[in-house]
């Protein structure tokens, strides 16, 4: 497992980047989120569907994307920074230099090279199976020489080539429309020598922040400061506060602060589903909810959300931050940005 | 009548159930903060159920530790609890609530070194009352 | 059920919106001549003795089958007889209840009124009774002097086997974790003094792994069975279990005095020789231990941890600071230890004697319970029911109980700017709606929803609906007004749908169209409903996984 290694150099870690798309808060890299889940306990969902398996919603791969609530607390504890990957994109690529820009794409090959390659081992294993009795001759026509029949294949090929050559603009609205529509009139391209390598689509814009030098070497690994890229930083990495942080979450850095996970709990019922650790290995302990310090209170949604509870096996758990000035107990616990967050757990009586 | 009158019937009411469909013994309604005697926000009542209701699962791991062995059933001392009787019909908010576990006693508390807890007894007007724990702060489940 | 109801005695069609035709019912002297016994007698079958959905008797005519010509002469014989001896002009029987401001509610205090509200329609609860007032059999059960079935016993009796399953569970739940515990606690060894510290032949790894048993189990080997004792032996302090050697541990000298805490939190006083001293210490923080001291050979007795515990949650006087509970059986140690704070306790056990234990007859001392709602839709829906006011003993009229209930029904009572959106009316309408259409409708707060649907009643089958009373602004007036209603996140929805979905029922959201406020003269109740319509709407999770094909 990576983790492990990941684990030793797990407090001097350079800051997570996490992506800003489109109002949501995304994790691309595998060793973050593996960090993240082992140190800081945040394991938010899998939002990608798998390329192997699209068509199915259960296992689901990368990125992860991140409550905003957990972002927030990221940024709080300073092991990571938001960046806008919408602002970022565009202006860094405008100021590449020459070189710089040959590098990056260089590395983008590198990357479709090394996905084609782990394609075809897989596709190697998978055919005969498949085939098996229906074109026996045909499996051993493409063992024999590696001359791509996949149209699907030939087509990704002769693109890859010809970006080279013409080295346009990648991130041209145009291109996947002209990837389409290639005409089949090319296919006569002889490709049995090197794969060429898939046309990658870059999921994030990290590979832009690195030196030159490092390309070749994949994966990217992040930065260690947010403020190496310079000038440009200032306008993309959102500064402390997340934008669109819901009211809960002065509850959810509490519980956060305690070291508990939370997983999103809408389909529960709650705000979070609170696991006292990773949940792959614990069932979760509370269903919280978030509730204002003066909000009311139904009674039947306390009987209704203890009875959920008990059903379930756990605790229905109320809590909100103390928003005037009041007496804080000898419990009165202490949320890490300093406010005051009051809980209360309810569990059926059995009389 | 006023708001308090409300809230002594509604002791009152809840008083006879544990009583009478319950078996509680040793009830009583408390006003008054039993150490220094200030006056709670609501009544509180106390009483000592038929049978041990609750039961940390920290300290059931301990039971189960200091006898592995044996199958018969666990024997279990009742405790006293505290019962804050509330009507469905009202409104609650978590400063009420924090404001009813402030005022308690942590020291003659039912567990000593465990965040406070009582019963929230909420009654209907059809004299059904349903009753849940209540914990000043995250305490871990049973294993209902 | 409705369909019995289709009577020629005119009776109130139960519909909002023609409540109006049966507003007053006669207000007549109590006559009870059909009431049934107080108890239902044995050998009864349910629907024998639930026959009646309503507490009104109806003669229908029988049905006419054109196929069958007999069937008309049924019918014109049925007819003819009731015209010549007409049945007792219904409602024949009037119960009598007694408001009580103190409980919001009224009481019916009358054992055949009790059971005929009852069985005739599930009207009410036993005030000390889950539903079914019955808590007068359930104490002649417990005095041994009736042998019948009480719901409320079979719960108990129910409850006790899970408790002791959970046990079972917990201690098999506890010894399964200590497994993994043990197994990722294992670590190769690989250092000189690990390799060791490893046992030598196979005998010695058995006695290691019994005594592992105990040690993890963190019980400062009281019990003092384990056959390795820790301290004698060499390789105490490096088995496999790292967590082993680290735990600090009592020396077993015969003596234990300690109760078992966790390790992790409170390591266990190390006093090196467990003496008189440290005993005395031990008794007062553990009044009602019945002794602390053990032999080796004494075997674990059941209670042993429990009391133990108890001792040590009690140690500030918290449990039972008197020791007069029936079960604490502390004899000598327990009288004399400081009972700090007893003067709560002292006085809360002369308040809580049982008055019935005395005497050996049992008064009975339950009543059965009606609701706002289930009262007045029995006065003035059915008019099978008069309310009398204890201040002045004279009985209300319908319209007085419809004022008083809606302001009775916002916590705490307001006597003025009732609006008609009050809990009362929302939740009338929505019980008089479901009666009238033939269901059994009673409160549901014990699923967190307004009101549970039962097909024939509680005793016959689980309630298959359950309901959640919206109220809905649509008026154009309240439009204008901007009243919008409370306002309900998702969670919420998803939460009671949970909740009704294990105990298998279906939700129903219930919207009420609140009128806009009337100006000028107060309505009569029956012009006032009228003006409210409902809604229903069925709510249920779809899962694509699930609901395929």
């Amino acid at each position: 497992m990576a983790a492990v290694s990941v684990s030793v150099s797990g407090t001097d870690r350079a800051p997570v980047r996490i992506s800003k798309v489109a109002g949501r808060y995304l994790l691309f890299d595998i060793d973050d989120i593996m960090h993240l889940r082992r140190h800081h306990n945040i394991c938010s969902v899998f939002v990608g569907t798998t390329p192997q398996n699209p068509q199915q919603n259960i296992f689901m791969g990368l990125p992860v994307e991140l409550m905003p609530e957990e972002a927030q607390v990221l940024v709080d504890k300073k092991v990571a920074y938001i960046f806008d990957d919408g602002v970022f994109h565009p202006a860094r690529l405008a100021t590449l230099d020459e070189p710089t820009r040959r590098a990056y794409l260089q590395s983008l090959k590198h990357e479709g090279k090394m996905a084609q390659l782990v394609a075809e081992e897989s596709k190697k294993q998978f055919v005969p199976k498949v085939k098996q009795g229906k074109k026996k001759s045909k499996a051993s026509r493409t063992e024999a020489g590696p001359a791509v029949e996949d149209p699907v294949e030939q087509e990704t090929s002769t693109v890859g080539e010809k970006d080279v050559e013409d080295t346009i603009d990648l991130f041209d609205s145009s291109t996947p429309a002209s990837l389409t529509s290639k005409p089949k009139s090319i296919n006569n391209v002889p490709t049995k020598a090197e794969p060429e390598g898939y046309f990658v689509t870059p999921t994030t814009t990290s590979a832009l922040l690195l030196t030159p030098t490092v390309f070749p070497h994949l994966p990217p690994s992040p930065p260690a400061e947010p403020s190496e890229c310079g000038g440009l930083s200032t306008a993309a990495v959102t500064p402390a506060s997340v934008d669109n942080l819901p009211a809960s979450y002065p509850l959810y850095a509490h519980l956060q602060d305690k070291g508990y996970y939370m997983m999103p709990g809408l389909r529960f019922g709650c705000d979070y589903n609170v696991y006292p650790g990773d949940p792959l290995r614990f069932h979760s302990h509370f269903q919280a909810t978030h509730v204002g310090w003066e909000d009311e209170i139904t009674m039947l949604d306390v009987v209704t959300g203890g009875r959920l509870g008990t059903n379930v096996k756990k605790g229905f758990l109320l809590g909100g931050a103390v928003t005037s000035s009041e007496p804080q107990t000898a419990e009165g616990e202490t949320a890490g940005s300093g406010d005051a967050v009051r809980t209360f757990c309810v569990e059926w009586a059995a009389m | 009548m006023s708001v308090s009158d409300h809230v002594r019937q509604l002791a009152g009411s809840v008083f006879n159930n544990l009583k009478h469909q319950h078996d509680w013994t040793q009830l009583q309604i408390l006003t008054h903060s039993p150490l220094d005697n200030s006056p709670l926000p609501r009544p509180i009542i106390s009483g000592l159920p038929p049978r041990r209701l609750y039961l940390h699962p920290d300290d059931q791991i301990e039971i189960i530790r200091s006898h592995r062995s044996s199958g018969e059933p666990m024997e279990e001392k009742p405790e006293i609890e505290w019962v804050l009787p509330t009507h469905l019909a009202e409104k609650w908010t978590l400063k009420s609530f924090a404001s009813v576990f402030d005022s308690l006693p942590s020291e003659p508390s039912p567990t000593p070194g465990r965040p406070k807890r009582i019963i929230l007894a909420t009654i209907h007007d059809d004299s059904t009352v349903v009753y849940y724990f209540m914990h000043d702060g995250i305490v871990k489940p049973r294993q209902n | 059920m409705a369909d019995t109801i289709n009577s020629k005695f005119n009776l109130p069609q139960h519909d909002p919106a023609c409540a109006s035709a049966s507003a007053s019912p006669p207000n007549r002297p109590e006559v009870k001549q059909g009431a049934p016994k107080a108890i239902p007698p044995k050998g009864r079958s349910l629907s024998q003795t639930y026959a009646l959905p309503t507490p009104i008797r109806t003669y229908p005519l029988p049905s006419f089958y054109p196929s069958n010509p007999l069937s008309l002469f049924h019918v014109v014989y049925t007819w003819v007889s009731q015209l010549v001896s007409p049945p007792p002009v219904e409602p024949s029987v009037v119960h009598v209840g007694t408001w009580s401001p103190e409980t919001r509610s009224v009481h019916v205090h009358d054992p055949k009124s009790v059971r005929a509200l009852w069985e005739q329609g599930f009207f009410g609860k036993g005030v000390y009774s889950r539903s079914e007032p019955n808590w007068l059999r359930r104490e002649q059960v417990r005095k041994g002097n009736h042998d019948a079935h009480v719901a409320e016993n079979f719960t108990v009796q129910r409850r006790e086997e899970r408790k002791q399953m959970k046990w079972d569970r917990a201690r098999r739940e506890h010894e399964a974790i200590l497994k993994t515990r043990m197994e990722e606690a294992w670590v190769a060894p690989v250092g000189p003094a690990e390799l060791l510290a490893l046992p030598n032949s196979q005998k010695d790894l058995q006695q290691l792994r019994l005594s592992n048993g105990f040690a993890n189990g963190g019980v400062p080997s009281s019990l003092g069975h384990s056959p390795v004792q820790p301290n004698g032996s060499g390789h105490n302090g490096s088995g496999p279990v790292v967590e082993n050697g680290s735990r600090p541990r009592t020396p077993s000298n015969g003596v234990m005095a300690s109760p078992p805490k966790s390790s992790s939190t409170t390591p266990p006083p190390s006093e090196p020789n467990g003496t008189v001293l440290k005993r005395r210490k031990s008794v007062r923080f553990s009044p009602n231990v019945e002794s602390t001291t053990f032999g080796l050979s004494d075997p674990p007795s059941p209670g042993h941890g429990l009391q133990q515990l108890n001792g040590k949650a009690s140690s500030s006087n918290g449990a039972v600071p008197n020791g007069n509970s029936p079960l604490v059986n502390g004899k000598s140690l327990s009288s004399s230890t400081p009972s700090s704070s007893a003067s709560e306790e002292d006085t809360a056990s002369q308040t809580g004697s049982e008055p019935s234990t005395t005497t050996n007859e049992i008064v009975d001392i339950e009543h059965l319970q009606l609701t706002l709602e289930e009262t007045f839709y029995l006065v003035f829906a059915l008019g099978v029911l008069t309310v009398v006011n204890p201040a002045s003993g004279r009985a209300m009229s319908a319209e007085d109980l419809f004022t008083l209930f809606r302001q009775t029904s916002y916590f705490p009572p307001r006597t003025v700017d009732l609006q008609p959106d009050d809990p009362f009316l929302l939740h009338y309408v929505v019980y008089h709606h479901f009666r009238s259409l033939g269901w059994v409708v009673r409160p549901g707060i014990k699923f967190g929803v307004d009101w549970l649907l039962y097909n024939r009643g509680p005793v016959f089958a689980h309630a298959e609906f359950a309901l959640i009373v919206l109220p809905a602004y649509t008026a154009d007036e309240w439009k204008a007004a901007g009243r919008q209603p409370p306002r309900r996140s998702w969670h919420w929805l998803h939460s009671i749908n949970r909740v009704q979905a294990t105990a298998l029922k279906t939700l129903v959201l219930v919207y009420v169209d609140i009128p806009p406020p009337s100006e000028g003269p107060l309505l009569d109740p029956a012009a006032m409903l009228q003006r409210y319509h409902v809604r229903e709407f069925i709510v249920k999770r779809w899962l694509s996984n699930r609901n395929r094909g």
